[in-house]
């Protein structure tokens, strides 16, 4: 009685197919081992950069993100559009060598521990319009907007827009304070 | 049944503690309505939340402001603040000072939780037959903790609190013809 695969070839046969005279090598050759071992290699580092993404997505999804729209509203008029990863901003600072911001962070020092009050209270508000000036020719907005401030420029030559996560305030607080103590 | 009665009396008591509660809890706000009739015709609208403003006056150092307290410049040496409030809070209600002159007319009285102070001036406006006014109307309890701290000093983060405490009030209401403001205190989150 004919096995599966003879039963196969011969009407592989039978179609034109011509015959298989030579039976595949138990050990595969050195070019296949080579085709194996790129093909794996190809496979670790797509599983590597799909896991830095899924983790990068994943931090930046955690860590919120900072929108910047600048609009000059006149002809030609440049148009900024920048969404930077909040988690950025305190990384940076960290940084930022001592020398070239510890003057600004003791001046601005004093300030810290009312930015951090307000953020930690922030944080807890719900959502609301704190401040809105609204006129003829200018409108400006500041909220908070799910977990996120929100401030708003609009006038007849400008168009700012500007969302950054609540924690990113008393983050960058504790680290001015930080430097300025060094000082 | 009479097992049933109770519990179900237990539940309305316990439900209507929640409620209370919940609306003993919910949030007040300080808000600043300012609308102009002149010029760009600027409309200002300030939302703030008691809670943010008590936790954030105490934070500030400042040149007169310095752990919610504002230093009274000047000689306060003749004045007892503390002892005239005590002598108002214990008065009846009645108006303490009023100033009636061709323009303006100014009245400061007690009436019954709250001090007013009312202004009407028409020296400026007289010839368009429009009057100047602004109403203040603080609750006392505010005016006391405002006076709790030392003797010079004003206790701002002590008075956000009892005006948290209080609940829903008016505060200023200011009309000059051109611009009105309007400050008040609720539990919206919003001036409309």
């Amino acid at each position: 009685m004919a096995t599966n695969a003879e039963s196969i070839r011969n009407v592989a046969i039978f179609a034109g197919a011509p015959p298989r005279s030579e039976a595949l090598p138990a050990v595969p050759c050195a070019r296949t081992r080579s085709h194996a071992q790129l093909a794996l290699f190809w496979k670790t580092t797509a599983l590597v950069v799909a896991s830095l993404a899924a983790i990068g997505a994943m931090v930046v999804a955690t860590t919120g993100i900072i929108w910047v729209s600048v609009e000059e509203r006149q002809p030609g008029g440049t148009h900024l559009r920048l969404a930077l990863p909040a988690i950025l901003i305190p990384l940076g600072l960290r940084l930022v060598p001592g020398d070239v911001w510890r003057e600004q962070a003791g001046q601005a020092q004093p300030w810290m521990p009312v930015v951090k009050a307000a953020a930690d209270e922030l944080k807890k508000c719900p959502d609301a319009t704190f401040v809105e000036v609204r006129s003829r020719h200018e409108l400006v907005n500041i909220a908070k907007r799910g977990g996120e401030m929100v401030v708003d420029f609009d006038d007849a030559s400008d168009s700012v827009h500007l969302s950054f996560p609540i924690y990113l305030l008393g983050s960058v607080a504790h680290q001015i304070e930080a430097a300025g103590e060094r000082r | 049944m009479k097992t049933n009665r109770v519990m179900l009396v237990g539940l309305l008591v316990a439900l209507f503690g929640v409620s209370a509660f919940r609306a003993a809890a919910a949030e007040q706000w300080i808000h600043v309505k300012v609308d102009s009739r002149v010029g760009d015709e600027e409309k200002v609208r300030v939302n703030v939340p008691l809670s943010l403003a008590e936790k954030v006056l105490p934070a500030i150092q400042a040149d007169c402001l310095h752990n919610g307290k504002v230093r009274i410049e000047g000689n306060m040496d003749g004045v007892d603040l503390r002892a005239l409030m005590d002598a108002i809070r214990s008065a009846q209600d009645s108006e303490f000072v009023t100033v009636d002159g061709k323009h303006e007319h100014v009245r400061v009285a007690k009436q019954g939780a709250y001090m007013l102070i009312r202004v009407r001036d028409d020296s400026e406006w007289r010839r368009q037959g429009k009057t100047e006014t602004v109403d203040v109307k603080v609750p006392l309890s505010v005016v006391d903790a405002l006076l709790s701290g030392g003797k010079n000093d004003l206790d701002l983060a002590a008075a956000v609190r009892a005006l948290r405490e209080h609940g829903d009030t008016e505060l200023v209401s200011v009309n000059d013809g051109e611009e009105t403001v309007h400050i008040w205190v609720d539990s919206q989150n919003t001036s409309e």
